[in-house]
């Protein structure tokens, strides 16, 4: 988000009162269908009534479930129980008839509404499996990106090492560490990968793994071959292994951002 | 907000207590959401406290009442914040032929006084409910994606798609009102 807005909202967070109030107010601290106060009284009082005559419209507005999810349908909600409000205050002179009407009118809802619910399930479905498809799909470009790049380095160093007449023993063991190295990289960004969505938390580490990882490698291959200067083949940040060009591709940008920011945490 | 984070996963056995009438389980739901709901019924009122006070009473009433009739189907949370949507939609309904007043100094909420918070909780109203609520959970209450999808009993995909929609409708939203100002 950008930092400004997101800076602007929250500063504009309103100070909430105690709820002790609001407890005291609601009359119980347990189950808090008692309430205590005049207005709830009346409220008790009148409803006492109803449930003589239209008790089942008052127990089936609560049944509306928040997750409703069309707007209309809300406001169309809103107007119902306004309208019971109304037959509440004047119970008395409710009629079957109109009792009867309300309940047909909630009942159609409630259809709606199921369907509707279910509709909105099976599209949340779709856009969870769709991310989740994403995600792998990104991370096997990234790590075909990383396998590319990391072979072609390891295999000119490799050269260059035969050519300063390295014994063929200490070359075989020269490929396995960079071999495994490369094995130990691909791991390391796939847990990345296998945390998705929680950008919160997780992979401040990131940073000192790769940097372990390529200190263990380096110090192998000083042993083996009496050099030390690795530091150009073996990346020791998360940026040496974040894939370049392959990220130009507009459909891409979000992994590399994701990417770019979740490892350069420290 | 109470110790326990909201969108915990101790909501359901909450509300399956509360629907048993066990002592306090009603109470230790309200104080663990009473805080982001009051927030959020400050946004649909305009900032007016009193307002909020009783929208927020009315709210929890409506809540207390229907808690045995609750099928979570969504998250408690997004239940209850529903209610006080509708609840603070009636509010705004009965008052809106009353000349609004210029609101008076907030000796008890000096911290809710500035002109651009104002404008900022403008803003955050003209968005779509389901929008501006998992916004308002990230940024004033501190939730995870995790903790947000859990409140409102949605998958975490979703929230992700309706955050990233709330903060361009906001964004525009704040455009305009900055170029008519």
């Amino acid at each position: 988000m950008n930092d400004r807005i997101a800076e602007l909202i929250r500063n504009a967070k309103p100070q909430a009162p105690s709820p002790d109030a609001l407890l005291a107010a609601l009359g119980s601290r347990d189950m808090p269908a008692a309430t205590s106060g005049g207005v709830w009284l009346l409220r008790a009082a009148a409803l006492f009534t109803l449930a003589a005559g239209i008790g089942a419209a008052a127990a089936l507005l609560p049944r509306m479930n928040a997750d409703t999810p069309a707007a209309s349908d809300l406001e169309r909600v809103g107007g119902l129980a306004a309208r019971i409000e109304s037959l509440e205050s004047q119970a008395g002179s409710v009629t079957p008839e109109q009792v009867a009407e309300q309940e047909a009118r909630i009942a159609a809802l409630e259809t709606q509404v199921q369907a509707r619910t279910a509709i909105e399930q099976a599209v949340a479905e779709y856009f969870v499996k769709r991310d989740a498809a994403e995600r792998e799909l990104w991370q096997e470009r990234h790590l075909e990106h990383v396998r590319r790049h990391y072979a072609r380095d390891m295999e000119g160093t490799l050269a260059e090492l035969k050519a300063q007449d390295l014994p063929e023993a200490k070359l075989v063991r020269a490929r396995e560490i960079l071999e495994q190295h490369g094995k130990d990289i691909e791991a390391l960004i796939k847990q990345s990968y296998a945390q998705g969505g929680e950008h919160r938390r997780g992979h401040r580490d990131m940073r000192q793994q790769f940097a372990s990882l390529a200190r263990g490698a380096q110090d192998s291959l000083a042993r083996v071959t009496g050099e030390n200067n690795w530091g150009s083949l073996l990346g020791e940040s998360p940026e040496d292994w974040a894939p370049t060009s392959e990220f130009e591709d507009l459909s891409d940008f979000d992994s590399m951002m994701n990417w770019m920011r979740r490892s350069s945490r420290s | 907000m109470a110790a326990e984070p909201p969108g915990s996963t101790r909501d359901d056995s909450l509300v399956d207590d509360a629907r048993g009438g066990l002592p306090g389980s009603f109470e230790t739901l309200v104080r663990r959401y009473h805080a982001a709901v009051y927030r959020q019924i400050m946004v649909w009122v305009n900032g007016d406290h009193a307002a909020a006070d009783d929208v927020a009473q009315e709210t929890w009433w409506r809540v207390a009442r229907g808690v045995k009739r609750f099928e979570g189907r969504s998250g408690f949370y997004a239940w209850a914040c529903r209610i006080a949507h509708n609840e603070s939609k009636r509010w705004l309904g009965r008052n809106a032929r009353k000349p609004r007043l210029v609101p008076k100094p907030d000796e008890e909420h000096p911290g809710d006084q500035s002109a651009t918070g104002e404008a900022v909780r403008l803003a955050l109203s003209k968005l779509p409910e389901k929008f501006a609520t998992p916004l308002m959970l990230e940024l004033w209450e501190d939730m995870s994606l995790k903790e947000i999808a859990h409140a409102l009993g949605l998958p975490e995909g979703t929230v992700k798609s309706r955050l990233f929609r709330a903060r361009e409708k906001f964004r525009e939203v704040w455009d305009e009102m900055e170029s008519e100002s």
